[in-house]
């Protein structure tokens, strides 16, 4: 399981050097690559208060809007 | 172990699944109408599926000894078109008198817009007119937090009685407000995507059993029906009684929709005999 986020964001980062216009830097300020990351990164906090799913869903949730919506 | 199946499209599938989930204990599934792929241009066509799921699918799902139930209405994917709903909807309640129709789902929102909030609200209103029983589907991924919230205020202000109300694709953010209002909650379980097996029963786990249905939706997409046997079996494996799992997956299914009469299959209870004393083997 750990090992396949590892290979998506490995992937990820090959698929950036290869593009043609690439600077050989994967870019971070791809809003969802972020939300990846914030996610990895509140994962790896040890002593959670709150279930860690809800969390993950939660700020899956907080972070797209879409238009049109009431 | 007997199973109810409360979430399962049927035209989806093939009838060798029909014929492995007899096999494995399935003894009734419900088929809720739903969103082809995609978007229907005539109300006729929705008529036709309801002919198709009240009136073939039973006679597929009898062939293996398995009861079929559906319910009809117009899925909040293609409730953003008023014109054709509100057609749609103008023909539900001849389709609520057929045998084997046992109330009005999977409504509810999708991207909740405010067409599909009106279509929403007005199949809610047609179900409690004709004491319908109401099935109801919340969004996925990150519409689902906002959409499940929605679909509580719009229930807040109308006379509903949460006993006969699920509300169905709940997930760790969004079961607690549900189970709190009342209603019945639904897990739907997916290969992939969604609910798995281990979240369904980790949630079980939390909040209880009661008021509760797990089901695997076995749709058109990926999916499989069998994540429901792999939920059940991850239950046991985690030391819960047959008798809790029968409740859950059989005896919850048949409590929520046997309000409708028409549902008559009726919770069961284990019994284990005792020895006769001194009987013995052979004559």
């Amino acid at each position: 399981m750990l090992l396949e986020i590892a290979a998506t964001l490995d992937r990820y980062d090959d698929a950036v050097r290869r593009h043609p216009q690439s600077t050989g830097t994967p870019s971070i300020e791809d809003p969802r690559l972020d939300l990846i990351y914030r996610a990895v990164e509140m994962l790896s906090r040890r002593n959670a208060t709150q279930y860690r799913t809800e969390q993950l869903l939660e700020l899956f949730s907080a972070n797209v809007r879409e238009p049109g919506r009431v | 172990m007997q199973i109810i199946q409360p979430h399962f499209h049927g035209i989806a599938r093939t009838t060798e699944d029909y014929r492995r989930m007899a096999m494995s204990g399935v003894v009734a599934v419900a088929e809720p109408a739903f969103w082809a792929g995609f978007d229907r241009w005539y109300p006729e066509s929705f008529i036709d599926y309801f002919r198709q799921i009240s009136e073939f699918e039973p006679i597929r799902a009898s062939w293996f000894g398995i009861k079929h139930y559906c319910w009809v209405g117009v899925n909040p994917k293609e409730a953003d078109n008023l014109s054709i709903a509100r057609q749609v909807i103008s023909r539900l309640p001849e389709f609520l008198q057929g045998p084997t129709v046992i109330g009005v789902g999977e409504v509810g929102l999708h991207k909740s817009t405010p067409n599909e909030c009106k279509i929403f609200e007005e199949q809610v209103d047609l179900a409690i007119r004709h004491n319908q029983l109401l099935l109801i589907h919340t969004p996925h991924l990150e519409d689902k937090l906002h959409g499940t919230k929605r679909v509580l205020e719009i229930l807040r202000g109308m006379p509903v009685d949460p006993e006969r109300v699920w509300i169905d694709h709940v997930e760790e953010h969004t079961i607690r407000m549900v189970k709190d209002a009342g209603f019945w909650v639904g897990f739907t379980l997916y290969p992939i995507t969604k609910c798995s097996p281990r979240r369904a029963v980790d949630m079980v786990e939390r909040y209880g059993w009661e008021r509760t249905l797990v089901n695997s939706s076995a749709d058109w997409g990926p999916s499989d029906p069998f994540t429901l046997h792999e939920c059940i079996l991850e239950y046991r494996r985690r030391g819960h009684s047959l008798q809790e799992a029968i409740e859950l997956f059989h005896n919850n299914p048949a409590r929520f929709l046997g309000q409708n009469p028409k549902f008559d299959i009726r919770p069961v209870v284990v019994e284990v005999q005792q020895a006769a004393s001194g009987a013995g083997v052979g004559a």
